[in-house]
C-alpha cells in the first residue's frame, strides 16, 4: 500500500463535483471509476467525511492527489460554490502536507 | 603437601633393580609438582655428591637419609634414618664408613645402629608389621627408648596396615620405597595438611606438638562466632561459641543433637555479615522443594532485563489513549462563508481566516526522552563498573567521560528541540483558535475553520499504525534463552536449567503472566486493527483492542516462558531424586565467588562414590581457597577425609547437650563445660558411618 523505496510517486487528479440531487446539495468525490463518495452539504451529520478522508489517505500512499472541483451543469447556488471552492482549496493544502510528510518519511527511511 | 621419606635413588645392593637408579633430570621431572618433600634413603650408603646435586632445586625439598640393615640373631631388619639437613655434618660423620661397594654385605646389630645414630638430630622409621624385614616389638621398644618416642615411626606395607596400627596408637609413615622410577607410586604417599619449609617444623607437626597445631590453626581462623541456635527452646537457649576457620568445619553426632539448628544459625550469621549472595547453603532435606523451585516457571524482572526485548511501553500507552480525530464538518464552512462576504471584520482581522493543520504531537519527544533516560542510566552503570573494577587509567576515563558527556548533551538538545517545536505549534494553534473564539464571541459571527482535520487524521492513523506495528513485531522476535549451570552428574556431564522466553503464542507449555489466552486475544486484535486501520470501523476494532490490553503495559506482558532441565547436548533431561540431590549439592559448591559454604548432611541420597569422587575434592579445593565451609554430617568420608580444622562432636544424653571440640590435627576433643575429653579417632569411628575405612585417608595425613 505504501510507496516503496525506488517506486515513482505518481500524480493523480480526483474529480470533485458540486451538485444537487433531489433538492440536496452534495460534494461528490469520484475516487475511482467505481468508487464515489458524497458529502451532504445540507446535513449536520458528516461522519462520511472521515471515511472519504481515510480513502484519500490510502490513495496518497502511492499517488499525489489533487482535487479538481467542477460544478454540475446548471448548478447556480453561489454560496455553495464559494463554500466548495474554499473547502476543496483547503483540502488540497492538507493533501499537499500529507504528500510532503510521506516524501519526507520515505527519505528518512532511505 | 605430599612427602616421601623412604625413597631410593640408586641401586646399592644386588637385590636392587636398575630401576632404582635415577638421574637428576628424571628425579626432578618425576617428583616436581607431585611430591614436595623427599628423603634419599638408599641401602647402606649415602652419596653426598648426589644429595648435593639433587637437593639443589626449587621444586622439591630433599633431605639426607639412609636405610640400614640390622642383623639380630641371624635375621635382618631394616630401619630408615632421616637426618636434619642442617646437621648434615654429623650425619656424614656417622655414615662415613659406609661404602657403596660394601652395601650388600653391610649390617649393624641394633646396639651398633643406636650407637651410630642416637646423637644425631634425626627421625628413625622401622620396617614393621606387614613390611619385609619388619622389626620385632622388643626391638622397637629399644629403639624408642634410645631415640625417644617422638622420633620413632614405623612403616608397614600399606595404608590399610597403617590404619590398623594408627588405631593402636602407633605412629606411622609410609614412603614410596621406589623400585622403578618409571613406576613411581604417588598415591600411597602421605599428605601433610600444612606446607612446611623446614625439618624442625616437620618434626613438630609430626609430633603433633600442641603449640605448632594451635599456631597453624590461628592462621586460618575466621573468627570466634557466637550463635544462639536453640533460642526457641527456653531450657536450652544458651549461646554457643565456635572458632570457625577458613577451612572445613565439621559438626557430627547422632540425630537430634541440634546440628541442623546450628547450621541454620550460621547461615543467618553469615548472611547478615556478608550478604545472601556470599553464602551458599545446601540442606539435603529440602532438596525436593529447592529443585521444584529451581525448575519452576518463573522469570524475575532482573532476568527479563538481561534479554533485551524492545521497550513498547510508550506504544502501549498511546494505543490505550488513542482517539479518533474530529474532522471539520462542511457546515462550519457554510456558517463562515454565509457572513464573510459582507463582513468588514474579516477584512480587518485576517486571522479569522487563518488555517492551521500542522501535527502537534509529543510522540518524538517522548521516544527521545526514553532513549535519553536509558542513556543516562547506562552512563551511570559504566561509571560505577569502571570505578569498582578499576578498568581504565585516569586519562582514559577523562576521554571516555568527555565523549559520553558530549553525546548526552547532543541527545538532550535533540529532545529539547522536539519539545520546543511541539510546544510552539501548540501555542500557534492556541493563538489562532483563541482569537477566532474571542472574535466569534464578540461578533456572533463564525470564523473560517482552522483546519479540516484531514492532515491530523493522517498523522493520527500513521502514529497508531506505527505503534500497533511495534507491538505486533514482538511476535517475530526469536525465542530467547537463559541458561544456568545446575550441576554435574558423573555419567551425564553438566546439567543446565534453561529458561526459554518467547513472544510467540505458538509453542506449548509456556507460562504467560497475563495468561496465554489473553495474549493470543490481544495479538489477534492488534492484527485486526492493523488490517482495518483505514476503514470506517477502525474505531470499533481499536476499542476492542483497548479492552483486551487492560493490564498490558510493557513487553513483559506479552512474554511467555518455561524452564527445562537439559544436558549439554541440549536434550531435555529429568533427573531422579538422587540426581537432584547431586545436582543441587554440586550447584551449591560450584560457585567460586561465595565466602561461606554451609552443607547440611550432604551425603543424603547421593552415595559414597559421588561424595568421594566429586564432593570431597571440591570441598578440599574450596578449603585451599580459604573459604569457610561448615558441614553437618554423619558420613566419615566427609568428616575425616576433608581434614577439618574444626571438628565438633554433638552429643545428647539424659537431657544434656555435649559439645566436644577438636580438629583433625588434634587427637583429643574437649567438652569445656563438663571438663571431659574424648578421643577424636574413637568418636569418629564409632559415630560416623564408614568411620574405620575413612581412616585410610587420615593415615596419609599423619603417616
Amino acid at each position: 500500500m505504501h510507496l516503496m523505496k525506488g517506486e515513482e510517486y505518481m500524480g493523480k487528479d480526483i474529480q470533485v463535483i458540486l451538485l444537487e440531487e433531489d433538492g440536496v446539495d452534495y460534494i461528490r468525490f469520484l475516487l475511482s471509476e467505481t468508487e464515489t463518495e458524497n458529502i451532504n452539504l445540507n446535513s449536520n451529520i458528516q461522519t462520511s467525511l472521515r471515511d472519504v478522508y481515510k480513502k484519500m489517505i490510502v490513495m496518497s500512499m502511492t499517488d499525489k492527489l489533487v482535487l479538481k472541483l467542477e460544478y454540475q451543469e446548471g448548478y447556480s447556488k453561489i454560496l455553495f460554490k464559494e463554500i466548495a471552492v474554499e473547502f476543496i482549496n483547503d483540502l488540497n493544502k492538507e493533501l499537499d502536507a500529507i504528500y510532503s510528510d510521506i516524501i519526507s518519511s520515505n527519505l528518512q527511511e532511505s | 603437601m605430599k612427602i616421601d621419606l623412604h625413597c631410593h635413588t640408586m641401586a646399592t645392593k644386588i637385590g636392587d633393580g636398575d630401576g632404582r637408579n635415577v638421574d637428576y633430570t628424571t628425579f626432578l621431572s618425576t617428583l616436581s609438582g607431585k611430591v614436595d618433600l623427599v628423603a634419599i634413603t638408599n641401602h647402606n650408603y649415602f652419596d653426598y655428591e648426589q644429595y648435593q646435586v639433587f637437593s639443589n632445586n626449587d621444586s622439591v625439598i630433599v633431605w639426607p637419609g639412609i636405610e640400614i640393615d640390622i642383623k639380630e640373631h641371624g635375621k635382618r631388619y631394616h630401619c630408615i634414618v632421616v637426618s636434619n639437613p642442617k646437621n648434615i655434618g654429623d650425619f656424614l660423620m656417622a655414615v662415613s664408613d659406609l661404602k657403596k661397594e660394601n652395601a650388600d654385605d653391610y649390617y649393624l646389630d641394633l646396639d651398633g645402629f643406636i650407637s651410630k645414630f642416637k646423637n644425631i638430630d634425626c627421625v628413625v622409621i622401622a620396617h614393621y608389621f606387614t613390611k619385609e624385614n619388619a622389626f620385632k616389638d622388643s626391638m622397637l621398644d629399644k629403639l624408642k627408648s634410645a631415640f625417644h618416642d617422638i622420633n620413632v615411626f614405623v612403616e608397614p606395607s600399606s595404608l590399610r596396615s597403617a590404619t590398623i596400627l594408627q588405631a593402636h596408637n602407633y605412629r606411622c609413615l609410609i614412603g614410596s620405597d621406589v623400585e622403578n622410577w618409571n613406576d613411581y607410586d604417588y598415591e600411597k604417599l602421605p599428605v601433610l595438611k600444612k606446607r612446611i619449609d623446614s625439618y624442625e617444623k616437620f618434626k613438630l607437626l609430626l609430633q603433633k606438638d600442641e603449640q605448632v597445631i594451635k599456631t597453624t590453626l590461628k592462621e586460618e581462623l575466621f573468627d570466634e562466632i557466637e550463635i544462639t541456635p536453640f533460642a526457641q527452646y527456653p531450657n536450652n537457649n544458651q549461646p554457643l561459641k565456635y572458632n570457625i576457620y577458613r577451612d572445613v568445619n565439621v559438626f557430627f553426632g547422632g540425630k537430634g543433637t541440634g546440628k541442623t539448628d546450628i547450621l541454620s544459625s550460621f547461615k543467618q550469621y553469615f548472611t547478615a555479615l556478608n550478604g545472601k549472595q556470599n553464602v551458599s547453603y545446601y540442606k539435603a532435606k529440602e532438596v525436593a522443594d529447592e529443585f521444584k523451585y529451581l525448575i519452576k516457571n518463573q522469570l524475575t524482572d532482573e532476568e527479563f532485563e538481561k534479554l533485551g526485548f524492545p521497550d513498547v511501553s510508550n506504544q502501549l500507552a498511546r494505543i490505550n489513549e488513542w482517539e479518533e480525530v474530529a474532522v471539520t464538518p462542511t457546515s462550519d464552512y457554510y456558517m463562515w462563508k454565509k457572513i464573510s462576504a459582507t463582513n468588514e471584520n474579516n477584512k480587518i482581522l485576517g486571522i479569522r481566516n487563518a488555517i492551521f493543520f500542522e501535527d502537534i504531537s509529543l510522540g518524538i519527544f517522548n521516544d527521545l526522552k526514553v532513549t535519553y533516560d536509558k542513556f543516562k542510566s547506562s552512563i551511570a552503570f559504566i561509571e560505577t563498573t569502571i570505578s569498582e573494577e578499576d578498568l581504565l587509567s585516569q586519562t582514559e576515563i577523562d576521554v571516555l567521560y568527555n565523549s559520553l558527556g558530549i553525546a548526552k548533551d547532543k541527545l538532550f538538545k535533540k529532545m529539547r528541540n522536539e519539545w520546543i517545536i511541539s510546544k510552539s505549534l501548540e501555542l500557534e494553534k492556541f493563538t489562532i483558535d483563541k482569537i477566532k473564539t474571542l472574535s466569534e464571541c464578540r461578533t456572533g459571527e463564525k470564523s473560517k475553520p482552522t483546519d479540516l482535520g484531514l492532515f491530523r487524521l493522517y498523522k493520527n492513523l500513521k502514529r497508531v499504525e506505527a505503534d500497533l506495528g511495534a507491538v505486533k513485531n514482538l511476535t517475530s522476535i526469536p525465542e530467547k534463552q537463559l541458561t544456568n549451570l545446575l550441576g554435574t552428574l558423573e555419567d551425564k556431564g553438566d546439567v543446565f536449567t534453561k529458561k526459554l522466553i518467547t513472544t510467540s503464542t505458538e509453542g506449548s507449555y509456556y507460562k504467560f503472566d497475563r495468561t496465554k489466552e489473553k495474549v493470543v486475544d490481544a495479538s489477534k486484535s492488534i492484527e485486526s486493527c492493523i488490517s482495518n486501520l483505514y476503514t470506517s470501523n477502525f474505531h470499533t476494532h481499536i476499542s476492542e483492542l483497548k479492552e483486551k490490553l487492560v493490564n498490558f503495559s510493557s513487553v513483559r506482558d506479552f512474554v511467555g516462558y518455561k524452564t527445562i532441565v537439559a544436558l549439554s547436548d541440549g536434550s531435555i533431561y529429568s533427573p531422579s531424586d538422587g540426581e537432584q540431590s547431586m545436582l543441587l549439592l554440586s550447584k551449591s559448591l560450584i560457585k567460586d565467588d561465595c565466602l561461606v559454604y554451609i552443607l547440611d548432611e550432604p551425603e543424603l541420597s547421593v552415595g559414597h562414590q559421588y561424595i568421594n569422587r566429586v564432593i570431597i575434592p571440591r570441598i578440599k579445593m574450596l578449603a585451599k581457597q580459604k573459604k569457610v565451609i561448615i558441614i553437618a554430617t554423619h558420613d566419615a568420608n566427609i568428616a575425616v577425609r576433608t581434614l577439618p580444622y574444626l571438628s565438633v562432636f554433638r552429643k545428647y544424653d539424659s537431657g544434656v547437650y555435649y559439645n566436644y571440640i577438636g580438629s583433625s590435627l588434634e587427637q583429643n576433643m574437649i567438652e569445656e563445660n563438663h571438663s571431659i575429653e574424648v578421643d577424636w579417632t574413637n568418636v569418629s569411628i564409632n559415630t560416623l558411618e564408614g568411620g574405620r575405612d575413612a581412616f585410610d585417608e587420615r593415615g596419609r595425613i599423619y603417616g
